[in-house]
């Protein structure tokens, strides 16, 4: 059975646990902070001040909002085109030949590679960015959600197909259900790799975003800005994790026992 | 009125015939089963009245009473709910469009499915998934209720009452029934018409007519009417 949140003892425990665990990496950081003395290694508390400064400021929330817009396009369109793409390759068994290969290579192109010819093709603009980070996820995408399409089962297709469900019921209560823990598998995986793979994009090409802002503390050398803004980035994927992921977690796997 | 006519129905599989040069005809509201050695084809015999295979030879032909769409209730060993949906959910998405969603919420009551209409099928005896399925087929209001082998490997009491259950079911709605099972004391106790079908490739080797009163139908009469096909018939032995 899943507990539902927030009323058992585990998760009490776990929540006690994680926050422990925190505080003796805080703690451990402090100590060695104040033992180096130097301005490469602040102290947590020094940095919390910059993220302070930073917010009030409105530099901080301007940047991470850019990329928080960017992430969303981009990670909205390759989830999208993925799961189609990946459900047509996985119930097609002669297009996944043909196009197999094609993913092996996209597979294997450096993200740096993709970026740097985005650029290089269509200028230093937004939807040179964006589709830089598109053709990154994608082919992750796809492969993730043509694994599920392949393992559909058939004896509930058979069952569609003789109660005549016709195509829009069969897509919603038989293949989406199935289909769902590959989307969110490729949805975790997308997100964290899309996060590393925007700073990039934008250090190379953007005058906004986290990635142009970490890039400008490091010709600072301002190592308390970059631990800033990294604590500002872990806390959102977080929350992101919280709010959005483990419920639709948990509402979409109910009916197991 | 005829509901199902099947006229020189061929299939191969590849590795040879399955079913070769098959001819029946079911009268509407007719209950027939086929009785036949496992592995002689009555899957798929099934599998292709019901419209999941296209590959074969012959003419199958249903007669509808909806225009629109022919309806098929379907009932086999596995049961086969959506596991993320509901009971009451499964009965409600087989149902065609058009149909008085209020139907089910009756059916549930009358069927004894009230207590577990809100679960989710994993938390359900085996036994009562396949009563479930069985609903579901007849929810419908079929044209033709195909069920292969639904009450096999059950224990004995559970098989019993769901048989008097399904039994129930279709005396009060007489659907046309084509029923496989491989056990011939359950066949003569249901059936109005026993086939008896030859390993593959699947032939028909007699067309039986169970003729004791279904009121009459009690474990003595059974075992008489069995004694009784044996000696008619010798060349079904191995069948029976």
């Amino acid at each position: 059975m899943i507990r539902a949140p927030g009323t058992s003892r585990p998760r009490i425990h776990h929540a006690l646990t994680a926050l422990g665990s925190i505080l003796l990496l805080t703690f451990l950081w402090q100590l060695i902070a104040l033992e180096e003395a130097s301005p490469l290694l602040p102290t947590p508390i020094r940095v919390l001040e910059v993220l302070w400064q930073e917010l009030v400021s409105g530099r901080l929330p301007h940047h991470l909002g850019m990329t928080l817009a960017r992430l969303m396009v981009s990670f909205l369109i390759s989830m999208i085109l993925g799961t189609g793409i990946g459900i047509i390759l996985g119930r097609t068994p002669r297009l996944d030949q043909f196009f197999s290969t094609w993913l092996v290579i996209a597979l294997n192109i450096p993200a740096l590679v993709t970026i740097i010819l985005c650029y290089v093709w269509f200028g230093l603009d937004e939807f040179a960015a964006l589709l830089a980070v598109v053709i990154n996820k994608l082919p992750h995408v796809i492969v993730t959600i043509r694994e599920g399409a392949r393992h559909l089962r058939q004896d509930l297709l058979d069952i569609a197909q003789v109660y005549r469900f016709g195509p829009f019921k069969t897509l919603q209560h038989v293949v989406w259900p199935q289909l769902f823990p590959y989307i969110m598998t490729a949805g975790r995986t997308g997100l964290a790799l899309i996060w590393k793979i925007i700073l990039v994009v934008e250090l190379l090409g953007r005058s906004d975003g986290m990635g142009y802002q970490l890039n400008l503390f490091f010709q600072l050398f301002d190592v308390a800005g970059i631990l800033a803004y990294s604590l500002a980035f872990i806390v959102i994927v977080q929350l992101i994790e919280w709010a959005i992921l483990i419920p639709l977690d948990l509402k979409a796997q109910r009916w197991r026992r | 009125m005829t509901a199902l006519r099947i006229q020189h129905l061929k299939k191969d599989h590849g590795r040879g015939l399955v079913i070769d040069d098959l001819n029946l005809t079911v009268d509407s509201g007719e209950f027939v089963c086929l009785v036949g050695p496992s592995g002689c084809g009555k899957t798929t015999l099934l599998q292709l009245i019901a419209g999941l295979d296209r590959h074969y030879l012959g003419d199958i032909e249903i007669s509808q009473r909806d225009p629109k769409a022919l309806r098929i209730g379907y009932a086999s060993q596995e049961p086969r709910l959506l596991p993320w949906r509901t009971v009451r959910d499964n009965l409600s998405l087989a149902l065609p469009a058009g149909m008085d969603p209020a139907r089910i919420n009756a059916l549930i009551d009358t069927v004894g499915l009230d207590a577990v209409a809100d679960e989710f099928p994993e938390t359900l005896s085996v036994g009562m998934s396949r009563r479930v399925s069985l609903v579901r087929a007849f929810a419908i209001d079929p044209d033709l209720l195909l069920m292969d082998e639904p009450l096999v490997s059950l224990d004995a009491p559970t098989a019993r009452r769901l048989r008097s259950w399904l039994l129930g079911l279709w005396q009060k709605r007489p659907h046309t029934v084509l029923f496989v099972t491989h056990d011939l004391r359950e066949a003569i106790e249901i059936a109005d018409r026993i086939l008896f079908l030859s390993a593959a490739p699947l032939k028909v080797l007699a067309d039986i007519r169970v003729t004791i009163e279904r009121q009459n139908r009690n474990p003595e009469a059974i075992e008489a009417f069995s004694a009784h096909l044996r000696t008619c018939h010798p060349n079904l032995d191995a069948l029976l």
